[in-house]
């Protein structure tokens, strides 16, 4: 019983004629007087021809050339996004130890402060459209929102249209009769996937330097839209229930209001900037 | 050895400094490599290519910390498993149930060079039959599981060496390695059971 189990053990190891030779001699010999070794080393040889047969996809010298390019893409992206946001250096070591401190020290305020702006936000939804207090109210949300990177309002920007055309598609809009002769190909919303993939990877990558503050505001946001363009890019594009789930998830998230309040603290402060002449002497 | 040591050395330091030039060289050289271990470790063409970039993404990022203790391509090895391990600990149930499963990505995506002797449409149907089989039962291990199996059945190394580059003991990798397998005979029986009458006959 005891060589069995000791022999079992060495079964991965002769599979892949990995054992000393002695004990490769050893090992044969016992599967010569133990039918149940036997079986189970031969089932284990069975797997392991089944698995041979496993094949690669054979990749196109097309693929392999604009394979650097790609990368050279998600570089420039990342190096973009950096280079807006020097506290968000992806090299700790760079960062001071008072820039860590000072974090350490004010994480107690940001989080909370993050969370009530969330709740402020949630309730304004339709004080915003009200009129003056609604506007103060969205006013004081933005207040507590931490400054928006231009790569991620540019991400916004760019994310916005692929929301709207689903938030606002009906099929009476795309010319559908309405008498339910419309088939699966008027009922959906054209976003190529290839556009879809692209906002993904911009969505992932900045996420790496959002994630790297306090803002939990913005971070849930971004979180969120990556689970939406990774729905789109994985879904069939011509299937009206894809379409409604989308229309769905926009709206119970509040994507496009959310995104909305963010932006406006980063256009406010753009404008600022751009009307803000120094005092010539 | 020291010649392509150094040489490495020197290329690391290079791409440290800013050079991107040098940081081409070495993905020309490793892209297949480390492009077919993330094909291995996570059944898909995109997948493959998302893991890829990401480990060339973070080797570009920390190049500096390369000291040539280890070979550059191990090295690389070593941030792919262990970009693909926090990768299955950080993805959430959620954007998991949004995923196709392996098999329906596989059979729209790849391409296969056809099996030798594989001449028929049936033959060739057959084959891809198995490839989506094959993936379907490797998705059914752990992550863990799935990087022993990779390294020992795919990649050849060693029990040591596959422990080495997971930082856990000979015993363990034994053991993943025996869990992965009895898994992947539980998936795969029905071709088992062929090949085991025709070793039989």
């Amino acid at each position: 019983m005891t060589i069995c189990k000791s022999i079992k053990k060495q079964m991965t190891d002769a599979l892949y004629n990995q054992l000393p030779q002695e004990a490769e001699t050893r090992f044969r010999r016992h599967l010569e007087t133990c039918a149940a070794c036997a079986r189970e080393y031969e089932e284990l040889t069975a797997l392991e021809e089944v698995m041979s047969k496993r094949q690669r996809p054979k990749m196109s010298e097309v693929y392999w050339e604009s394979y650097m390019d790609k990368l050279d893409e998600k570089l420039d992206t990342l190096d973009a996004a950096e280079k807006v946001d020097p506290a968000y250096s992806p090299h700790p070591a760079r960062r001071t130890d008072w820039t860590r401190e000072w974090l350490k020290k004010t994480r107690w305020f940001f989080i909370p402060a993050a969370a009530a702006a969330l709740l402020v936000v949630g309730v304004s939804v339709g004080l915003f459209f009200a009129g003056p207090e609604g506007q103060k109210l969205v006013d004081n949300t933005i207040a507590s929102v931490k400054k928006l990177s231009p790569a991620v309002a540019a991400h916004f920007d760019n994310v916005q249209p692929v929301l709207l055309d689903y938030a606002t598609y009906t099929p009476e809009t795309a010319g559908e009769t309405g008498t339910g002769a419309g088939n699966d190909e008027d009922d959906m919303v054209m976003v190529p996937k290839s556009q879809v993939k692209k906002l993904l990877i911009e969505n992932q990558l900045l996420k790496r330097v959002v994630a790297k503050n306090d803002d939990i505001t913005l971070k849930n946001l971004m979180d969120e839209l990556e689970m939406l363009l990774l729905d789109l890019s994985n879904s069939d594009e011509d299937k009206a229930a894809t379409r409604k789930a989308v229309q769905k998830y926009i709206k119970d998230n509040n994507l496009l209001f959310r995104m909305k309040v963010l932006k406006q603290k980063h256009d406010r402060e753009q404008k600022e900037k751009e009307t803000f002449k120094p005092d010539v002497v | 050895m020291d010649m392509i040591k150094n040489y490495e050395l020197q290329l690391a330091q290079r791409v440290g400094d800013g050079d991107r030039n040098a940081f081409r060289e070495i993905v020309d050289d490793h892209k297949k490599k480390i492009f077919y271990f993330a094909y291995d470790l996570t059944g898909s063409t995109q997948d493959a290519e998302d893991l890829s970039q990401e480990v060339f993404i973070k080797a570009y990022r920390s190049m500096k910390s390369f000291n040539g203790q280890a070979a550059l391509g191990t090295w690389l090895y070593r941030i792919t498993l262990n970009t693909f391990l926090d990768q299955k600990r950080k993805k959430s149930a959620k954007i998991e149930k949004t995923m196709h499963p392996l098999d329906e990505r596989l059979a729209s995506q790849d391409v296969f060079d056809p099996t030798p002797g594989s001449g028929s449409p049936e033959q060739f149907t057959e084959s891809r039959q198995m490839q989506v089989h094959i993936n379907q039962a490797m998705g059914a291990l752990s992550p863990r599981e799935r990087a022993v199996f990779t390294m020992r059945h795919f990649q050849g190394m060693a029990g040591k060496q596959v422990g080495k580059i997971l930082d856990i003991s000979e015993g363990t990798v034994k053991s993943l390695l025996s869990r992965a397998m009895k898994k992947l005979q539980k998936g795969l029986g029905f071709y088992r059971e062929i090949l085991c009458k025709e070793m039989v006959r």
